[in-house]
């Protein structure tokens, strides 16, 4: 097991003693965010410790500035996606970055999706069940950005989080779990509507269906693919009900390929998938038949 | 009787196309649009003069970091040598408007190129972005591989390594080389269309 080690080429001074004194002081608090031009990056952890065995959230935090925006996992016709590669300790797992639900952008008839003013990227961890519940673990990401706004610049953060090991059941943050929270509840989930998924021509179309006995309205959507060279997004989807159930136009992209196989991405709503109030984000993800 | 309501949901609009733009797109295999642009001297360049030869058609923004990622490798240069020496038309086509990045006057463009090293046949220049529109450009890069026949047999992203990062040229598979030794070759090209990477075209 490692025990904290404060070293990072990335960190200014000034930076190394507020993470040293916040791992000594306030465990589990994150270390002083990094800025770069247009962009601050930070960690950020839901519970005040790591547990050997169980799975927990970290956030990654990446706040823009004023008119800058950064990607979704798609980015659209152009941008990139995000990449966070990280460096655990022994026997520590990390999963893929998990998105909230994207926004729309678009200039001058190009597309994008991605986030303004903050991006909230999620991953799970994993550490190892034989961990020794002693000390501390850190845990240290490089995050890789590109943001944009009438240029575009890459940036490059080196960012660290430093937990407790406790063999008890971690209690949430108090200050950090909102964050996670409702980035959380902003990532599509499978819901409860019945769907199904075809090819039509030069376009997809797709019926969802509510649980019988459901009274869901819902007034408007946006798809947000995971492919690129889809669907064709400087096209209107339409939407529309038809006693109780509803059927999504979506244009194909000129270079789909012949016979796509698969829908998904993110269907996303004002209204909530399972009544007011609830989730804004539903996974689509379902062979085209 | 059930009465079927039918009822048009507000149209959810995906796209927004700018009032009075419309971007096209062309198709695998279709004809790539004839057009005609001046280069950084001023002399006026038709695509449709290259009947016979392959072209390749290279979206540029010299200020992009990802078209820097790379012209500083060598790469994007390295590539129109090679093909021009096999009798390639490499045309590198700027489409940004006044005003916004990447655009600038003719001979400044022509300083830029010279000062890259680029071996291009032309830097042709696109300010009102008409021909960008018309072949649905969408980054820089963003790259055009147009046979003797006027057909184009690849289009989309330059390389499968979608970054800024110069260490990934060395890596990456380039689907310009790809598609360029295919067709010389008489084999089929393929990929035929992959998405591209970089900064959008500023329009």
């Amino acid at each position: 097991m490692s025990s904290v080690r404060l070293q990072s080429r990335f960190l200014g001074h000034s930076a190394m003693a507020l993470a040293m004194a916040g791992a000594l002081f306030a465990p589990g608090a994150p270390a002083a965010p990094v800025r770069g031009r247009y962009a601050g990056v930070e960690l950020a952890a839901g519970h005040a410790s790591v547990r050997p065995g169980r799975p927990f959230w970290v956030a990654c935090r990446i706040d823009l500035d004023a008119g800058w925006h950064t990607y979704w996992k798609n980015p659209g016709d152009a941008g990139l996606a995000p990449k966070v590669t990280w460096t655990l300790p022994a026997g520590f797992r990390a999963g893929p970055i998990v998105f909230p639900f994207p926004e729309r952008f678009e200039e001058e008839g190009i597309v994008s999706f991605g986030y303004a003013g903050r991006a909230v990227l999620l991953t799970e961890i994993t550490p190892p069940a034989d961990l020794a519940p002693a000390g501390e673990v850190r845990l240290a990401a490089r995050v890789e950005i590109l943001v944009c706004k009438d240029v575009c610049v890459p940036e490059s953060a080196e960012v660290e989080l430093s937990l407790p090991v406790r063999d008890e059941r971690p209690r949430a943050d108090p200050a950090q779990a909102p964050l996670l929270a409702e980035a959380r509840a902003r990532v599509p989930k499978a819901g409860d509507w019945a769907m199904r998924a075809r090819r039509d021509g030069k376009a997809i179309a797709l019926t969802l269906t509510p649980p019988a006995g459901a009274e869901r309205r819902i007034e408007k959507v946006a798809f947000f693919p995971e492919a690129q060279n889809l669907v064709d997004y400087a096209q209107p989807v339409s939407w529309r009900e038809a006693d109780g159930s509803y059927s999504l136009t979506i244009p194909l992209s000129p270079l789909a390929r012949k016979a796509p196989d698969r829908l998904v991405g993110a269907l996303v709503s004002e209204d909530g998938w399972s009544g007011a109030g609830t989730e804004r984000a539903l996974q689509v993800d379902l062979p085209l038949e | 009787m059930k009465k079927m309501m039918i009822s048009a949901l507000a149209v959810a609009a995906l796209g927004l196309v700018a009032v009075g733009v419309s971007c096209g797109q062309v198709a695998p295999a279709q004809a790539a649009p004839d057009f005609t642009l001046p280069d950084t001297a001023g002399q006026m360049h038709k695509l449709s003069d290259n009947q016979g030869k392959y072209v390749v058609l290279e979206w540029y923004n010299p200020d992009c970091p990802f078209v820097k990622k790379h012209y500083d490798s060598g790469n994007m240069q390295a590539l129109q040598k090679e093909y021009t020496g096999k009798g390639v038309t490499w045309l590198s086509i700027c489409s940004s408007a006044p005003g916004k990045q990447g655009n600038y006057p003719p001979e400044q463009h022509a300083e830029i190129a010279k000062a890259k090293g680029s071996a291009a046949t032309a830097v042709l220049l696109d300010p009102d972005g008409k021909v960008g529109r018309q072949y649905g450009a969408k980054t820089t890069p963003h790259m055009f591989v147009i046979s003797p026949e006027g057909k184009v047999i690849y289009q989309g992203a330059i390389d499968d390594k979608p970054s800024t990062d110069q260490a990934d040229v060395k890596t990456a598979r380039n689907f310009v080389r790809a598609a360029l030794d295919a067709a010389l070759a008489g084999k089929y090209v393929d990929p035929i269309a992959i998405p591209p990477y970089g900064c959008s075209v500023k329009y």
